[in-house]
């Protein structure tokens, strides 16, 4: 959780939401609008979604363009560890990921804006607090700018 | 007191010389790579002779490994000996792991930087496995370098300010990808429109400058080419020199450091990702 000097902007009262662009897993979670329906309510209807084929599938670009073009968040679910249709796909995406937040830390974007679950699709009340985690963490820094100068 | 720095470049030069010259009499290479004083500047330059070696010059910083890689695909045969710092080493380790060079072509003579020129690339190598010319400081602590230190311990805001600021001199130039031994993609991101509007200075925060950071996130050897490069002083080897660093801190993992060391951020086949045999999978 930021505090006190780190946080971005205080909007309180301001109504901000935080706009999400969430990839997700079609092996785990094939259905765009069961994932949509699984966010928290504030983001259901701001965010992005889009499937696939595996995480490691995730660029880095993909989430440097969201921030790029003004989003707050980006979220990526895969399967759980051990269980990639591909095998290794997620432990690549985990390891892709995490070098990417350590880019975002260094030149200045918290790292907890890029999000990354490993779940089963069968346990809907993790993957809803997860959600719930993450959006609350977004919520927290809130709006995304670069010109903070 | 610049003369008395400049001493123990000439002795690293002289053995440097003596090593070059009894491989060229043996006759093992077609030439050696290094560079060469040109009045007031340094060029690279490939000694076929020894009576050439005379003009080595060892102290200037210049990516050799880029002309290494261009000669050997340019010759259908025969071996090449470089003259080469810590992080030329590494670049010519990186390139070979990653198919861009046959490294059994390659014999290196080895320098050992100095305290003043370790500390003015921030580097944390200055030194090749084995030394031949020059004597080798160490490892050197990356917080020994006030630059990396005072990064490190800035919040993530501050350093959004920071970048926010050099960022906005870009000129996109691309000088300093164009500079790095390790930008060898034939097709670059850099270049699409897709990713980096065309057209437009400064480049779009922040496309440009992360895209470009994580492409070489496990490739870079941290040789500050690209901040040598830049016309507008933006500090990227400070930038590069930190991912090295967390890049250690996460995996364990160094580019350059040995060929057989795989990227943890490319698959396996034979080895699963995160150290887990076949069978465990």
């Amino acid at each position: 959780m930021p505090t006190g000097a780190d946080i971005e902007r205080i909007d309180e009262g301001n109504g901000f939401r935080p706009t999400l662009v969430v990839f997700h897993c079609r092996w785990c979670l094939p259905d765009s609008d069961y994932v949509r329906s699984l966010l928290p309510d504030e983001a259901r209807a701001d965010s992005v979604l889009h499937q696939l084929s595996c995480t490691a599938r995730m660029e880095a670009e993909f989430a440097i363009k969201a921030f790029a073009e003004g989003y707050d968040g980006v979220l990526v679910l895969g399967c759980e560890l051990g269980e990639c249709h591909y095998r290794q796909g997620n432990l690549l995406a985990q390891k892709r990921l995490s070098v990417l937040q350590s880019v975002f830390s260094l030149s200045g974007i918290h790292p907890e804006r890029l999000g990354f679950y490993w779940m089963s699709p069968f346990d809907e009340a993790t993957i809803r607090s997860c959600m719930r985690e993450f959006f609350d963490g977004v919520m927290n820094f809130g709006p995304f700018v670069w010109s903070t100068v | 007191m610049k003369k008395a720095l400049k001493e123990p470049q000439k002795e690293r030069d002289d053995e440097a010389r003596l090593k070059a010259a009894s491989l060229l009499q043996e006759g093992t290479v077609v030439g050696v790579l290094g560079t060469r004083k040109l009045e007031s500047h340094l060029e690279p330059y490939l000694f076929t002779s020894p009576g050439e070696l005379e003009r080595l010059d060892s102290s200037g910083k210049y990516a050799i490994a880029i002309v290494a890689r261009r000669l050997l695909q340019q010759w259908s045969s025969g071996d090449l000996a470089v003259i080469a710092h810590g992080c030329d080493e590494r670049h010519l380790i990186e390139l070979a792991k990653r198919g861009a060079l046959d490294i059994d072509r390659v014999a290196v003579i080895g320098l050992a930087c100095t305290g003043d020129e370790a500390r003015e690339c921030h580097c944390v190598r200055p030194y090749t496995h084995s030394v031949d010319a020059g004597v080798s400081i160490g490892d050197v602590d990356y917080l020994d370098h006030e630059r990396l230190r005072e990064m490190e311990e800035m919040g993530v805001l501050d350093r959004r300010r920071f970048w926010t600021q050099v960022f906005n001199r870009c000129i996109k130039c691309y000088g300093c990808r164009n500079a790095c031994p390790m930008c060898i993609c034939e097709d670059c991101r850099l270049e699409e429109s897709r990713w980096v509007r065309v057209g437009e200075i400064p480049p779009e925060y922040p496309s440009f400058h992360l895209i470009r950071a994580f492409h070489l996130a496990d490739k870079c050897v941290g040789c500050g080419s690209c901040e040598n490069a830049c016309p507008m002083n933006i500090p990227l080897g400070q930038l590069h020199q930190l991912i090295r660093e967390d890049i250690k801190r996460l995996f364990g993992y160094e580019a350059g450091r040995d060929v057989f060391e795989e990227s943890p951020l490319l698959g396996d086949a034979e080895n699963g990702p995160m150290g887990a045999s076949r069978s465990e999978l």
